[in-house]
């Protein structure tokens, strides 16, 4: 089941791509927020990806408990590794009314953000197609036999 | 009878080359999902060269046609390392993908329009019409 396999890998990118977009979301809705629970200004996060090789699904699970080979390559999509706080130096802006004469912003470049999120964006975007793609070959398969 | 009609090499080629394909579109999805991953390399599925080899040990001598059953194989997923990678390492290239996926779905499209027609033609025998 190929193609059942293609929509999982592809339901996998869009999960993370999403995810990276409400992490930037977060990103520039704080953009002005100095401060948190940690009395810091608010740190950029960024989000982290990986391949997934398989092996944490329930089928994999089972063929490697059941000791069988599997005819598949195994695995395949991408997970998110982790989700990873900025360690670039916040920004310092001239404050006459604050005791130590500047005020500390977080360190986020809001054009940064706003390419981020068109890149996730197209991710997002090809995944999509790929799953049009598959339903569009399931389809055809089922035809076969008919009429 | 129908093992007759249906473990000829032809229709066995079709079926092998709608697997292949089916693997290739999974390696696209895996390639497209994984374009922002650091360090990934692009998947790649070139079954066709394994498949002819397949169809080709089971040749009819004679006639040129594929006669037997074409001996099982499994399509096969090998990455692509000599690619342009970008800074991150990454090697996917969206849009090529882009065209691959097109390419990989119409290839099945037709092959699954062969098989229904071989199948429809079978039963137009078998109902005598």
């Amino acid at each position: 089941m190929s193609i059942a396999r293609s929509l999982q890998i592809s339901a996998s990118g869009l999960t993370a791509e999403r995810l990276r977009m409400d992490v930037i979301s977060n990103n520039i809705a704080n953009v002005n927020t100095t401060q948190t629970a940690a009395g810091t200004p608010y740190r950029r996060q960024h989000v982290i990806f990986a391949a997934s090789e398989g092996g944490s699904d329930f089928p994999s699970a089972l063929r490697s408990a059941a000791g069988m080979r599997s005819s598949e390559p195994n695995g395949g999509g991408v997970r998110v590794a982790s989700v990873e706080a900025d360690k670039g130096d916040f920004k310092r802006v001239k404050d006459p009314d604050s005791p130590t004469g500047y005020t500390l912003l977080p360190n986020i470049e809001p054009v940064m953000e706003m390419v981020d999120l068109i890149t996730a964006t197209r991710a997002y975007d090809a995944g999509v197609t790929a799953i049009g793609a598959a339903k569009q070959m399931q389809q055809k398969a089922l035809e076969i036999g008919r009429g | 009878m129908l093992d007759r009609l249906l473990n000829t090499g032809t229709f066995q080629a079709a079926q092998g080359a709608l697997d292949g394909l089916s693997a290739r579109h999974a390696a696209i999805a895996d390639n497209l999902a994984n374009v922002n991953t650091p360090g990934y390399k692009r998947k790649e599925v070139p079954f066709e060269d394994t498949l002819a080899r397949a169809v080709k040990d089971q040749t009819s001598q004679c006639t040129g046609a594929a006669s037997g059953p074409v001996r099982p194989f499994t399509p096969c997923v090998t990455r692509d390392t000599d690619s342009q990678a970008r800074a991150d390492g990454n090697n996917v290239d969206i849009e090529a993908e882009m065209v691959r996926l097109a390419d990989t779905s119409l290839r099945y499209e037709t092959l699954t329009q062969y098989v229904g027609g071989f199948f429809s033609g079978l039963k137009a025998v078998i109902n005598a019409k």
